[in-house]
């Protein structure tokens, strides 16, 4: 999966390797200095995740066999962005905050389809963020969740944590 | 104070009806992977290999897509760096059952970014272009 910023909107597209060909899966307008409001998250033998940002950011997740697409539910109409799913689990995780970098910052679990509430996965310091990025890696028991994590002050500089286990939270 | 009371009972009210959106299970801590005085973004891993974008002190604005071999989940050995020469590299991810990487790269000038692909376990690394991915748009943060 992939994002191509053709100047007034980007598109996410599904590349097919076998055939060689791109299906488009999710676009949307650009702001109007050019910056995507879409953005791809992760793709597994299953799912797509991407978040779209318009007054807030939401993050959908298609089913690559059914085709169905699904945004996380957001009740509190929050930030909510930087999927990944782990196919053996069926968990999405993803990241919510408040308005700005570094506030209300979190981690959460949801699995594809159930009722909420979400799951607390980690809480992140109060002004530190998740720069671009959650990633699921399932080692065959756990959901393994990695983010890059950014001080909201100062150089902005960011590290690369884990959260082993995450389906244990 | 009869307020407070009211405004507490309120809240657990609501947790328990799941409209605050998330339960109270205990948080997990997360540990520190990759860090230091410089930029370390964008990361995947698997059993293998985490990757992710880095920039330096003396080229705070240049950004490279590295790999680096994984034991018992922490990075060992040398980190080896993905896009070439004077490009820039951003990386996209990693299959979690084949050490393949993808990342996307963008020239000198950051005029053209396209799609690589990597196989991990071929030394020396030779990325390829995925046949009919890439065009002179801007192609951007893959995952694979």
């Amino acid at each position: 999966m992939f994002a191509r910023n053709l100047g007034r909107r980007t598109r996410i597209y599904l590349y097919d390797r076998t055939l060689q060909t791109s299906t488009a899966l999710a676009s949307a307008r650009n702001r109007r200095n050019g910056n995507p409001r879409i953005f791809p998250d992760d793709v597994t033998e299953t799912y797509a995740t991407w978040t779209r940002c318009v007054r807030v950011c939401n993050v959908y997740s298609q089913n690559l066999s059914t085709k169905v697409t699904t945004v996380v539910p957001n009740p509190s109409n929050v930030h909510q962005y930087d999927g990944s799913v782990s196919d053996s689990t069926g968990n999405v995780y993803f990241v919510t905050s408040g308005n700005r970098c570094g506030v209300r910052v979190k981690v959460l679990r949801w699995h594809i389809g159930d009722p909420l509430p979400y799951t607390v996965v980690a809480a992140i310091s109060s002004g530190y963020d998740v720069t671009f990025r959650t990633a699921t890696f399932n080692d065959g028991t756990n959901d393994n969740v990695y983010f890059d994590r950014v001080r909201c002050a100062g150089k902005f500089y960011s590290d690369i944590y884990k959260v082993s286990a995450a389906d244990t939270a | 104070m009869l307020r407070r009371t009211w405004l507490v009972g309120f809240v657990v009210l609501l947790t328990l009806l799941g409209v605050t959106g998330t339960s109270q299970a205990a948080p997990l801590t997360p540990t520190l992977i990759l860090g230091g005085s410089t930029d370390q973004i964008l990361p995947d891993a698997n059993a293998s290999f985490i990757g992710w974008t880095q920039n330096s002190k003396a080229h705070p604005r240049h950004h490279d897509a590295f790999v680096q071999p994984l034991s018992g989940g922490a990075p060992t050995g040398s980190p080896m760096k993905l896009n070439t020469g004077t490009t820039f590299g951003w990386f996209g991810g990693i299959r979690p059952d084949v050490n393949e990487a993808a990342y996307q790269q963008t020239n000198a000038r950051q005029t053209q970014s396209d799609i690589r692909i990597v196989d991990l376990d071929v030394l020396p690394l030779a990325p390829t272009s995925p046949p009919g991915l890439n065009t002179r748009g801007w192609e951007f943060r893959p995952s694979i």
